[in-house]
């Protein structure tokens, strides 16, 4: 009697540990694909590509990138976001990266990442001249 | 017959079951979270932008800018509203934009095809991953004191990034 007491207690424990384990690994891969580094950099491509396409001409504009700060592996600050042409490339390590095109035709700068912020400033120039002469001062 | 029944075959059934529940959310769960954070579709915000900026070229304060609107009709929409729809990661154009004030001037812009994207928008028998980014705006603007209707069709494809 005693004895198939503690096996009916042993199977439910073992499956509530199972449960538990399977419930774990389900939540972790959630988790874990919500913060991958290249949902990351697409995000973040994305946003910036967004920002500048409605940005109007003599427009500078502060935006918070502490999440992408903190997953950069190995990739110097001021490599992490770059204007290439009319595409904004989101890189934070060597291995990985994104770009995404914006329409937008006037003259965009990035400046570096002001690590104390956690912040990056969004130049929008209409001329080419006029851009070169901004400062964009952390 | 009915000692044949043991607890422990009845048990035995209800673990393979249980197995197939497990993998059947094992599988829901990957499935869903493969789809939902595969890739975020801008498309739609990307085209009503687009839309806003194009409004924003053809008017100033409200008025119409009638020779913004004359050039459109000759000219390349791109350079006029200082739009660069050019994208390496693409062969072809991947931008439609259709302008319609009051009528009057009708300004389409597309290049290698892109013409049939805008049919696209609205057809319910497309494949998710073909359908483009749209967006439609009638708006009243003033010219010379009268409000006039101008209509905007704008279509985005970038299937491949969306």
């Amino acid at each position: 009697m005693g004895a198939k007491r503690g096996n009916i207690l042993t199977e439910n424990i073992v499956f509530i540990v199972i449960t538990l384990l399977f419930i774990g690994a389900l939540f972790g891969f959630v988790i874990r694909s919500s913060s991958s580094t290249r949902l990351t950099e697409e995000v973040y491509a994305k946003k910036f590509a967004l920002i500048i396409d409605s940005l109007k001409p003599d427009t500078i504009l502060e935006y918070s990138v502490k999440d992408l700060t903190e997953k950069a592996v190995n990739i110097p600050e001021n490599q992490v976001i770059k204007i290439i042409d009319n595409k904004v490339l989101v890189k934070l390590s060597e291995n990985s990266g994104y770009s995404y095109s914006f329409f937008n035709s006037a003259n965009v700068r990035i400046g570096e990442i002001n690590v104390e912020k956690g912040t990056i400033k969004i130049s929008v120039k209409k001329e080419i001249e006029e851009a070169e002469n901004v400062e964009i001062v952390e | 017959m009915l000692k044949l029944l043991n607890k422990k075959g009845d048990e035995r059934v209800l673990g393979f079951y249980w197995i197939i529940v497990f993998v059947l959310i094992a599988v829901g769960v990957v499935s869903a979270t493969i789809v939902f954070f595969d890739s975020y579709d801008i498309r739609e915000v990307e085209a009503s932008i687009l839309g806003d900026r194009i409004v924003d070229c053809i008017s100033e304060n409200g008025e119409l800018r009638n020779d913004v609107v004359d050039d459109l009709q000759e000219g390349d929409l791109e350079e006029i509203c200082g739009f660069n729809f050019n994208d390496d990661f693409y062969d072809k154009n991947q931008y439609y934009v259709y302008l319609n004030v009051n009528g009057i001037s009708e300004n389409e812009f597309s290049k290698d095809g892109t013409d049939n994207l805008w049919p696209l928008c609205g057809a319910k028998d497309v494949k998710k991953e073909d359908k483009p980014g749209c967006f439609d705006k009638k708006i009243m603007i003033l010219d010379k004191g009268e409000f006039i209707l101008v209509e905007l069709n704008v279509a985005i494809a970038k299937n491949k990034q969306n």
